[in-house]
């Protein structure tokens, strides 16, 4: 028998993502009555997270940056599979009372999550601090049980809150998507694929609005002109702090309702796995 | 004289007794071991690859007896506590080394990514509104709180701690090593002052015998335990070996009379 070794490859990250959920289920509990749940995308079912991602893309750069990892990888039909993690963290029949989540117990926890629970950015809210901290671990041990068979991985939240926003199990409060493959080196760091996305000037934008500090002139006049350009002296450019203009925010309106058009679109086939299930 | 003629000796070690010579050899192997499993929990994916993970190594008798006895006294604060904290007080007492681990940023410096897990909708506001700050800036000078640990946390920075002791505690599991994450031994811990920058604490405390101390965990633990039935034979057997024959004998001359069958 002969195999293509490159094929065996991409098959393998399959089979490697079994084995960390299965390493997920295998975490240790601080509580010992947390229950994960725990799905497997691939394929076509990547095109929805990709789609809605993309829809986010223009307002969040740190969604753009992982879009843009699994588009290409989607593009090149590079074996890219995406194990979700979820956990429903908003009910604690722990009483341990331990005041971490801000209120004096879990039984005042537990009312208000009721009276206020929602969806944040990213996830839902209030979480039990120990439930989720063995969630946390969960995702963890899916992670390391990848690198054991030194395939690459990245725990996105990002990627949870898109597949929470498409419908993906919508019992939990909590997802995080543990994205494991392609083979290949350090695929999620310096990850040359975004190069494209990420032309040079864009990234001296960013670590100017991020660390504006390290590019200060002589502070001492109480506004000083940030070293914007090589000749920085001339027409000087100083930091102003103002809200986002009309048209900005217009911009971000637009793009949420976007989302939420291509999101409106996908929930029906993707909850109607849960229904089959029930 | 070669240097490399100084590596040279030998070692007996046996888990047996405990803390003999040869037992305190094996536990140093352990404390390396944890070593390892506390870089290993400073390697785990956290937000952003933001260091905010702060570690303490304890070992020694009289350091584990002092987290065990802050543990009991804990126990008795809480009835949810209650079994737990006493059991996992003498799996303590059973341990080689405690490697705690704490987040130091979960309450000062939270990650202000409003991603939603503290407090859904309300974003960061939830931890910001519950928290003394001044223009965005968090003061955490007053320690004084009604709960066991001063909340709310950035629940994102606690998820990250999370994914550091995952991390540990598999690196334990690869170098079969026993070990298991606590919240009750964490919580004594932060209370004696480990990790003292830190906002919220994990107790694992880790052990290499032949028995994981960590499972097969008895009823009444506390009770009925390794610790406590040695004693018991101590103080048992000093009272049998005067009185199991109802005389005492000259082992000299004095043997007990065999039975008329024999």
């Amino acid at each position: 028998m002969r195999l293509d070794g490159k094929q065996a490859a991409r098959e393998a990250v399959l089979e490697v993502t079994k084995l960390a959920a299965a390493a997920a289920y295998r975490s240790p509990q601080l509580t010992g009555v947390l229950e994960i749940q725990t799905e497997i995308i691939t394929d076509d079912d990547l095109d929805p997270l990709i789609e809605l991602a993309g829809s986010i893309a223009p307002i969040s750069p740190v969604m753009a940056f992982d879009y843009e990892t699994m588009k290409y990888f989607r593009e090149k039909r590079a074996p890219l599979v995406c194990l979700l993690i979820g956990a429903k963290l908003d009910r604690s029949e722990l009483a341990w009372d331990c005041g971490a989540c801000g209120f004096e117990s879990c039984a005042t926890f537990n009312q208000w999550a009721k009276d206020n629970g929602s969806m944040g950015a990213l996830w839902g809210g209030p979480s039990c601090h120990w439930k989720m901290m063995d969630w946390a671990a969960a995702c963890d041990y899916a992670c390391a049980a990848a690198n054991q068979y030194r395939m690459d991985s990245r725990p996105m939240a990002t990627i949870g809150a898109v597949c929470a926003s498409v419908g993906y199990m919508p019992d939990c409060t909590a997802r995080t998507a543990v994205l494991i493959g392609p083979p290949g080196e350090l695929i999620y760091f310096s990850r040359k694929q975004n190069r494209d996305s990420s032309p040079l000037e864009k990234h001296k934008q960013s670590f100017l609005k991020s660390s504006p500090i390290h590019w200060l002139a002589f502070p001492g006049g109480s506004n000083p002109v940030v070293k914007t350009k090589d000749d920085w002296w001339e027409n000087k450019e100083y930091i102003k702090l103002e809200q986002l203009s009309e048209a900005e925010m217009q911009f971000v309106n637009e793009t949420m309702s976007k989302v939420t058009e291509v999101a409106l679109k996908h929930i029906p086939n993707i909850t109607s796995w849960y229904t089959l299930e029930k | 004289m070669e240097r490399f003629d100084l590596l040279r000796g030998e070692e007996y070690v046996e888990e047996w007794p405990r803390h003999s010579p040869q037992d305190t050899r094996r536990r140093e192997a352990t404390i390396l071991a944890a070593k390892l499993c506390m870089n290993a929990a400073f390697t785990a994916p956290v937000a952003g690859g933001v260091s905010q993970v702060g570690a303490h190594l304890v070992y020694g008798q009289e350091e584990l007896e002092k987290v065990a006895l802050k543990m009991e006294e804990l126990a008795y604060l809480n009835a949810a506590w209650k079994k737990r904290f006493l059991n996992e007080a003498v799996m303590v007492r059973e341990s080689d080394v405690i490697l705690f681990l704490g987040n130091n940023r979960a309450h000062e410096t939270p990650l202000d990514a409003d991603c939603g897990l503290c407090g859904g909708s309300q974003g960061c506001s939830f931890l910001y509104e519950r928290r003394e700050t001044k223009g965005g800036l968090i003061d955490i000078t007053d320690k004084r709180s009604s709960t066991p640990i001063k909340g709310p946390l950035c629940a994102c920075r606690v998820n990250d701690l999370g994914y550091a002791w995952g991390s540990a505690v598999w690196m334990a599991q690869s170098l079969l090593v026993d070990a298991k994450p606590f919240m009750s031994v964490g919580l004594a811990g932060q209370k004696l002052g480990y990790c003292p920058k830190a906002a919220i604490v994990i107790g694992i405390p880790m052990a290499t015998l032949a028995k994981n101390s960590y499972q097969d965990i008895n009823i009444d633990y506390h009770l009925v335990n390794m610790d406590k039935m040695i004693d018991s034979t101590r103080k048992n057997f000093s009272v049998t070996r005067q009185t199991a024959s109802g005389i005492n004998f000259d082992y000299r001359v004095q043997f007990p009379k065999k039975g008329k069958e024999e």
